[in-house]
């Protein structure tokens, strides 16, 4: 598409402020740290920029093909902080690791952090996905490089394990409070 | 249940019903997690920085393409959030919007003390026999009709016969009964768009060119700017500062000609839907704002498509037009304004109907409104009188009409006029947006060249042509 293209750098542009804030909210569920994100947002685009050119919408769409980049750089980073181990997002830290989190969205994960932390990365991942950036089954399989199938199987099976993994205490407790 | 909740539990059940047994944990559950999301929002400086880092290395590499799109887009800019960052290479200076600086534009309506802007009259003479209000329009193409008759050897033009029809209006109010019910209201004015000019000049003064140092320019004010986009089917955009006005339309030099060479048929002819979905499709593409303007309608609708009889031969003649007229309506303080045919005014965008896409877009205002209260016509009598007339357009009636046609006018609304008032100070004159009645025609069945949609009274220096004394004769003192 974008090769043969007259308007190759306007087509990006367009990309550009279509996805700019998605991939970085997407970017900072897995950091929790805005000058972080902001960064590794910046080597998500200019990485983009740079493949561009080889960039075939017959293969796929944009948006599975920027968050792959992002998925990747994501986990580009946390091996370089980790000497190669493989961490693939800030909840697979523990709390003692030397990484800069903002103070406000562990105040905001209060409640529910324990139990996403007991997820698998990729099933927090889809969990993050569907229920907090609303993406459709289609646009999480590109994203993540599954089936579609295979993503709402695995989205279900998610939200079962989290449903039997709450306490009844705070499932009381959002009755109760009708939260 | 929230709608999001509720696709998100459709979704499980369709893997696997038994889901359906905890419904009630599971909403609690879903809506804590949907709590729980982070609240994020990006630094749109941070975007911005991106966005022209990703710029410089375009520039540098592959493309040649100035990354302008990210500007001219935003059309909004040029006049709400204009930035103009010039980057000289040789002669060539690209305009790059794409980091707007805000230009400190009054769009609003600033309230002045009554009768600010003068007084407001307009002539209660009936209209000449040369400015009737008949319509009509071209000739189709094809047509045999001459318009012209062959003068005989000898004769001038004058002496050349001219029968036209002539017709005689008859407007009958036919609506409920109507009351102003205030005094005063107000009346509109435009305002300067020198303060646009010079801001502008403010911003051009920070380029300096290789022949020439922008800066040097003191007191500057731009007159006007126009800027191309160099790209197919790109456009032009005209700023007008001292009208506050701005335009845009096709770039020609990039829009191919040969669409040109065939005859559109019926099949061609934009329909009202596809004529909006195209000019609302322009107006987002390049961020023309219409916080300003209702909702758009297209001008002539229904009339787009013509058959002539040409007369003697009895051949049809077909007739589709080249494009259709969409108008968003200007709305101040909640009034839409009329021009004195008694049509919407606001922004006009024509669409192609060989393009398909928009060739225009002109009337965008890029200034406010000052309002000044003025006494109003209250007598409802004196307002119907008016409309029978033809209201703020007399027609002419002639004294022995070919035919005469009934017009019925129904309940008016309350809306505004454009007029243009001429002043002592200022020979161009002032635009000005006065209460008025519009009455629209209720019968058209039978409005033979009758092309306007509506009867406007103005409610503001109106006189009905019924107070209109004879000259009274000179008592002459024995």
């Amino acid at each position: 598409m974008a090769k043969q293209s007259q308007n190759y750098s306007g087509e990006f542009t367009r990309l550009y402020d279509q996805y700019v804030e998605r991939i970085y909210r997407f970017i900072y569920y897995k950091t929790h740290h805005k000058e972080t994100a902001e960064d590794l947002t910046s080597t998500v685009f200019i990485k983009a920029l740079e493949a561009f050119s080889s960039f075939d919408d017959r293969k796929g769409g944009f948006s599975g093909w920027i968050y792959r980049i992002a998925r990747n750089t994501v986990i580009d980073h946390y091996r370089s902080k980790k000497n190669l181990v493989n961490v693939e997002d800030v909840w697979d830290l523990s709390d003692k690791e030397d990484i800069e989190r903002d103070a406000d969205v562990s105040l905001r994960l209060e409640g529910v952090k324990e139990y996403l932390g007991r997820l698998k990365t990729e099933q927090r991942e889809i969990v993050v996905l569907r229920v907090w950036e609303g993406m459709s089954y289609k646009e999480i399989a590109e994203a993540t490089g599954r089936s579609e199938d295979s993503c709402k199987m695995m989205f279900s099976r998610t939200i079962r394990r989290l449903r039997d993994e709450m306490p009844l205490g705070l499932f009381l407790c959002l009755l109760f409070f009708n939260i | 249940m929230k709608k999001e909740t509720r696709q998100i539990l459709k979704d499980i059940y369709k893997v696997d019903e038994s889901f359906k047994e905890h419904e009630e944990s599971l909403v609690k559950m879903i809506e804590r997690l949907q709590l729980a999301k982070p609240d994020i929002k990006i630094d749109e400086t941070f975007v911005s920085q991106l966005r022209e880092k990703l710029w410089s290395m375009e520039g540098a590499g592959e493309s040649k393409v100035p990354f302008n799109a990210f500007g001219f887009r935003k059309l909004a800019y040029a006049f709400g959030a204009l930035a103009l960052v010039a980057v000289a290479a040789g002669s060539i200076v690209y305009f790059n919007l794409q980091e707007p600086e805000e230009l400190v534009l009054n769009t609003g309506v600033e309230n002045v003390e009554g009768e600010a802007f003068g007084e407001i009259t307009f002539s209660a003479e009936k209209s000449s026999e040369d400015s009737l209000g008949r319509g009509g329009g071209g000739i189709a193409p094809g047509s045999t009709q001459n318009l012209e008759a062959p003068l005989a050897e000898g004769e001038d033009s004058i002496g050349v016969p001219y029968d036209p029809k002539r017709i005689n209006y008859d407007f009958v109010y036919e609506g409920e009964d109507i009351s102003v019910g205030e005094s005063r209201m107000d009346v509109y004015k435009r305002t300067s768009g020198i303060s646009m000019g010079s801001q502008l000049a403010g911003l051009l003064s920070k380029v300096s060119l290789d022949v020439v140092d922008l800066g040097k320019f003191r007191n500057a004010q731009v007159g006007s700017l126009q800027i191309n986009e160099d790209r197919e089917y790109g456009y032009s955009i005209f700023i007008d500062p001292s009208q506050g006005m701005v335009s845009v339309s096709m770039n020609w030099e990039r829009w191919p000609q040969n669409v040109y060479d065939k005859q559109l048929t019926e099949s061609d002819a934009l329909s009202d839907q596809e004529a909006l979905s195209i000019a609302d499709s322009f107006m987002r593409a390049y961020g023309i704002s219409t916080d300003r303007y209702g909702e758009p309608e297209v001008l002539e609708s229904a009339g787009y498509y013509y058959d002539y009889a040409t007369e003697g031969s009895g051949e049809r003649v077909s007739y589709v037009p080249d494009s259709r007229s969409v108008i968003y309506p200007l709305l101040i303080d909640g009034k839409a304004v009329y021009d004195q045919s008694g049509r919407k005014t606001g922004i006009n965008v024509e669409v192609s109907a060989r393009y398909r896409k928009a060739t225009y877009a002109g009337n965008i205002f890029a200034t406010g409104f000052q309002s000044s209260s003025y006494n109003v016509e209250t007598d409802s009598e004196k307002i119907i009188s008016s409309a029978q007339n033809g209201g703020i357009t007399n027609y002419y009636r002639h004294s022995d009409p070919t035919s005469t046609v009934r017009i019925e006018l129904g309940t008016p609304s309350l809306e505004l006029v454009r007029v243009w008032q001429m002043t002592e100070n200022k020979y161009l004159g002032e635009e000005l947006y006065v209460p008025a009645f519009v009455f629209p025609l209720t019968d058209q069945a039978d409005k033979e060249s009758f092309y306007r949609e509506a009867v406007v009274v103005p409610l503001v220096g109106i006189e009905s042509p019924d107070r209109i004394e004879p000259m009274p004769l000179m008592d002459v003192e024995e």
